[in-house]
């Protein structure tokens, strides 16, 4: 076992929970230990992350990344051992029990307790370092000082069993930014909403999950809350993708006032099914995010919904109701009838279009030469919507081919319904 | 000095005018066969230049403006990239779409709401390398935003294809190839090309038999 703590100068009791949620992606073996620090036990973690400096430099970029600066870092067999040298700004490893005595000694009293009377008791017995304390006799020692800071220190060096409850994180992600300095400047706003985007992320990964919509909500003094919500078409969870679609969004907004902090919900987390890590590049960390999918996302984002589609064809003989829009990427479900019908035309009218036919024949750009046809198309009558059409393919004196069409019906009238560009 | 100039013509965005089968030689892949073997006989590299723009210029619908790419884009289609067609004049019908071997899950049609959302949207389609290509309808296209689209096609290596009225004939235009279509005199399509990379020839007239390629022309085999 090998435990790493954060050790955190200022913290609240949620923010700890916060840091915790983000750890998860590290490590399922998360405590908090209030008020200001959170146990990670890397030791199972190692291998996969590659080692203990692989793994100790993501959480640190990782840390940045979450605006998190002033977090001291201790790692050692013990949870309580890993705590005194992450207090006592000491951040070399201690990777074997054996090296603990060692390590811990020259070790500060201060780091084990910060009460004025403890303090005040060790003094008087001319201890300034762990080690002083550890090489005077127990029974008096506790007498002295108290049972409690002699237990901190007997589980520091691992003779006193030292349990530590897991933390489950929850299901929802709910996190706050106060920004240092009220900005009006979307651009100044992006660090710090990152950072909320990293924060989530983690805690996204640690329970395998992702999310396809978030809420953001910039504060501001007086007005209400300018109110963004981002949404994918497919759960996620790596902070590249959901920057890249924020930066989008946040080009269109336009800010009514200072912001003075942010907060980020997302309240519905869906399943993922865990990615492996690349054959060559052992894990990736900013994997293939589906750039593919990206791209209609931002679409959507910049044009709104339905502005964006794919097409699909469906089993009609009425042509306008032979073809549909469907959400993009989306398997073309139906086989079309195309085998057996005439070519159809690549550009379709949303509405037929009447033409004049003086003299019987139908004019467009000039009177129209039939190349192919007819085609009775005679369908519907079971839902109203039905149709009795002749289709000709027709050849305009400027070289436009055309689709057209004759009503059976009364006044047959003739009708453009599509080019054949 | 020398060098330096031998540095600039390394440079894939600069091409030699005297220089075009060293040019279509040097990137294989850099063309996309049109699919009709006398158009592909004429066009430098054999084909569409890919990672460009390419003009398709006529006055009206229905000559057979999309019926030249149909070949190209239904083996594009198959590559796992999206074909995206924005701001389509009329609805691009997908029984006939799907009966040209296109692949309609891959096909992203786009309405955008105003010609300066088109515009974006084509630069950030032909950008982000997730489009094998992208068909486009602007209302009109300056110099300048010609300019950037093409520099988007390269980025995203994308074949960008603008369709443009008659009157884009008497601009300037920074794409790659700029192809003109009008009717023949024996009632068939025929193809000009207005400018080529590559290509010193102007003014060849072609015709792909407007019929012939409706009815028999079969999607290429998917090799690229």
């Amino acid at each position: 076992m090998l435990w790493l703590c954060l050790y955190f100068s200022q913290r609240n009791a949620q923010a700890l929970e916060q840091v915790a949620a983000w750890a998860g992606q590290f490590t399922a073996r998360v405590s908090p230990a209030p008020p200001d620090a959170v146990l990670l036990e890397i030791g199972a973690s190692l291998r996969y992350f590659g080692g203990l400096e692989p793994l100790r430099g993501r959480i640190e970029a990782s840390l940045q990344r979450l605006g998190t600066r002033q977090a001291a870092l201790g790692i050692a067999p013990t949870p309580t051992a890993a705590w005194l040298l992450a207090r006592s700004g000491d951040n070399t490893p201690v990777t074997a029990r054996n090296q603990l005595s060692q390590r811990l000694a020259p070790l500060p009293i201060t780091a084990v307790t910060t009460d004025p009377t403890s303090l005040a008791a060790i003094e008087g017995l001319g201890c300034r370092t762990v080690g002083d304390i550890r090489a005077l006799p127990l029974d008096g020692l506790t007498r002295r000082v108290g049972s409690t800071l002699v237990q901190t220190l007997q589980r520091a060096y691992g003779e006193r069993p030292d349990p530590r409850a897991n933390w489950q994180a929850p299901h929802q992600h709910h996190a706050q930014y106060e920004l240092a300095q009220e900005t009006i400047h979307t651009e100044q706003l992006k660090p710090a909403l990152y950072h909320l985007i990293e924060g989530l992320c983690g805690h996204l990964r640690s329970l395998n999950a992702g999310v396809m919509r978030i809420h953001f909500q910039l504060l501001h003094r007086q007005q209400p809350h300018t109110e963004l919500t981002l949404g994918m078409l497919t759960p996620g969870h790596h902070p590249a993708r959901i920057q890249a679609l924020l930066d989008h969004r946040l080009e269109q907004v336009c800010l009514p006032s200072y912001v003075i902090a942010l907060n980020i919900a997302a309240d519905h987390f869906h399943d993922m099914q865990p990615q492996g890590g690349d054959l060559l590049d052992q894990i990736s960390d900013e994997p293939a995010l589906d750039a593919w999918q990206g791209l209609v996302e931002n679409l959507d984002h910049r044009l709104g919904k339905d502005r964006v589609r794919g097409l699909a064809t469906a089993a009609e003989h009425r042509p306008e109701r032979a073809w549909h829009y469907q959400r993009p990427g989306q398997p073309n479900q139906s086989a079309s009838h195309q085998g057996t019908t005439p070519p159809r035309p690549f550009w379709l009218l949303p509405q037929p279009t009447p033409l004049s036919s003086p003299a019987g024949r139908p004019n467009y750009h000039g009177p129209l030469i039939f190349e192919a046809g007819p085609e009775r198309i005679e369908s519907g009558w079971w839902d109203g919507g039905d149709i009795s059409r002749d289709y000709y393919r027709a050849l305009s004196p400027q070289g436009e081919q055309l689709w057209v069409f004759r009503e059976r019906r009364k006044p047959r009238g003739w009708y453009l319904h599509g080019f054949f560009a | 000095m020398q060098q330096a100039i031998h540095q600039l013509l390394e440079q894939p965005g600069i091409w030699r005018a005297n220089d075009s089968h060293a040019f279509a030689e040097r990137q294989p892949g850099s063309h996309i066969p049109t699919g009709f073997s006398s158009l592909d006989a004429v066009l430098p590299g054999g084909g569409f230049p890919n990672a460009a723009l390419t003009e398709v210029i006529h006055q009206h619908h229905g000559l057979g403006e999309l019926r030249i790419t149909m070949p190209a884009l239904a083996r594009m289609s198959r590559g796992g990239r999206w074909i995206a067609l924005i701001a389509p004049p009329f609805v691009p019908y997908p029984p006939a779409l799907a009966a040209r071997g296109l692949d309609l899950s891959r096909v992203l049609v786009v309405h955008p709401s105003d010609h300066s959302q088109a515009l974006w949207s084509v630069e950030q389609a032909l950008r982000t390398g997730t489009c094998a290509a992208v068909l486009a309808w602007p209302k009109h296209c300056d110099d300048r935003s010609l300019r950037r689209l093409q520099l988007a096609a390269e980025a995203g290596n994308s074949l960008g294809m603008l369709f443009r009225g008659a009157e884009a004939t008497r601009e300037s235009s920074p794409a790659a190839l700029r192809l003109h279509l009008a009717q023949t005199q024996q009632k068939r399509l025929g193809v000009r090309i207005l400018k080529c990379r590559g290509a010193s020839a102007s003014t060849i007239e072609l015709d792909t038999g407007a019929n012939a390629a409706t009815h028999e022309q079969k999607p290429l085999p998917l090799a690229l």
